[in-house]
């Protein structure tokens, strides 16, 4: 993330810069999907104000408004806090109605904070 | 003994011109994207919008109250050294060439390059120190025309834009001077600087401002993007950015003044 933009901006700036939009509109798009999963109330936050969870979901939406086909996490058990957050972020990514495939890469230390959600674990 | 100081010498002078030749192949391609309409994208302009907020419009109460203070002093002092040696048929040339040609710019580039340049070089090195750069890459945004091109332009524009208003307040504060010194009326002193002052001069001055806009963002963007990995290396990266600046912006004005004097 770019510590010196707020997170809406953050989101945006893929579209405006790949496709060219007007920065009202895709910051009207980031905002709607911030909007969906209720987390409008960080649109204008900058990254240090945010929770990690906060940043993690900021940084799963901006790969969104990507061209690109699935968005690797890498090691996201170092990113978020707590397994309660974990199944936060999957009940996110579900709201989110991601249209492209979403897969997390950890480590097979961390396997066991997976075990017992739905998800495949592929050694 | 000789062998191995032979050797320092080469490698030393080996890293220096490619260093060199490194920042004139990066300082060349920030100039062919400034050619290419496609760098200006929303985000670009945006950018550029804020830069040129805080480079130029943020600096101008501090800079008025500088060139008011420190520039009616030094017209002052001109005039008055002018007078003392009866060139006061010279006046109008002599305040025009101090003011336009050299002072109102190379003043402006100090307190920009003191102010603007070491926040750019600052910005960058953190940045880069923060993988945020990384991030700009893989996501394939491209780090000239979004963090460089907008800092270049705001750059030559607020430079070009304070040296006009510096030159005016100089100029202002000047026909002060003349009238309690002189007891010139201002109608006099107006067509004193007006039949003074030639194409030369504001091209001088242009063509000045622009150059030490270019350098006083340029030297400090290359410096930041070349920090080491480390947030102590930032103060390390910033002095040596300076440095470079200020050499750079001395050999300009050295320059101009060899021009000038041709």
């Amino acid at each position: 993330m770019i510590y010196n933009l707020t997170i809406v901006e953050n989101i945006a700036l893929i579209k405006e810069v790949h496709e060219r939009m007007e920065i009202g509109e895709a910051q009207r798009v980031a905002m709607g999907y911030l909007r969906d999963i209720s987390l409008e109330h960080i649109a204008d936050k900058r990254v240090n104000e945010c929770t990690l969870l906060e940043i993690l979901i900021a940084m799963i939406i901006r790969a969104m408004m990507t061209r690109e086909a699935s968005i690797l996490i890498e090691v996201s058990h170092t990113i978020v806090d707590s397994v309660h957050e974990i199944e936060a972020l999957f009940t996110i990514i579900k709201s989110l109605q991601i249209q492209k495939s979403v897969q997390f890469l950890d480590l097979i230390d961390n396997q066991t904070y997976y075990e017992g959600y739905r998800c495949n674990i592929i050694k | 003994m000789l062998i191995r100081f032979i050797e320092y010498i080469g490698d030393k002078s080996i890293k220096r011109l490619l260093s060199v030749y490194e920042f004139f192949s990066f300082s060349y391609l920030c100039f062919v994207h400034i050619l290419n309409p496609a760098s200006y994208n929303p985000a670009m302009r945006m950018v550029l919008v804020k830069q040129i907020y805080f480079t130029t419009i943020g600096i101008i109460p501090l800079f008025i109250t500088m060139a008011l203070f420190f520039g009616s002093i030094v017209i002052g002092l001109v005039i008055i050294l002018a007078a003392h040696y009866s060139l006061q048929g010279e006046i109008g040339s002599i305040i025009v060439t101090f003011v336009i040609d050299e002072f109102a710019p190379f003043f402006t580039a100090l307190l920009i390059a003191l102010r603007s340049g070491t926040a750019v070089n600052t910005e960058i090195a953190v940045m880069n120190v923060n993988r945020e750069l990384n991030t700009l890459r893989e996501y394939k945004i491209d780090l000239i025309d979004y963090l460089f091109l907008p800092r270049i332009i705001s750059g030559v524009i607020s430079l070009t834009a304070l040296s006009i208003l510096f030159a005016f307040i100089m100029l202002g504060s000047g026909y002060i001077f003349i009238f309690f010194y002189m007891s010139m009326d201002f109608y006099a002193y107006a067509t004193l600087l007006i039949k003074a002052i030639e194409v030369y001069d504001l091209l001088l001055l242009f063509v000045k401002a622009a150059a030490f806009g270019v350098v006083s963002m340029l030297i400090p963007i290359y410096s930041g993007l070349k920090t080491e990995n480390s947030y102590s290396a930032i103060p390390i990266s910033v002095l040596n950015g300076m440095v470079k600046l200020f050499v750079a912006l001395f050999f300009i004005e050295v320059v101009s003044l060899l021009i000038h004097l041709l």
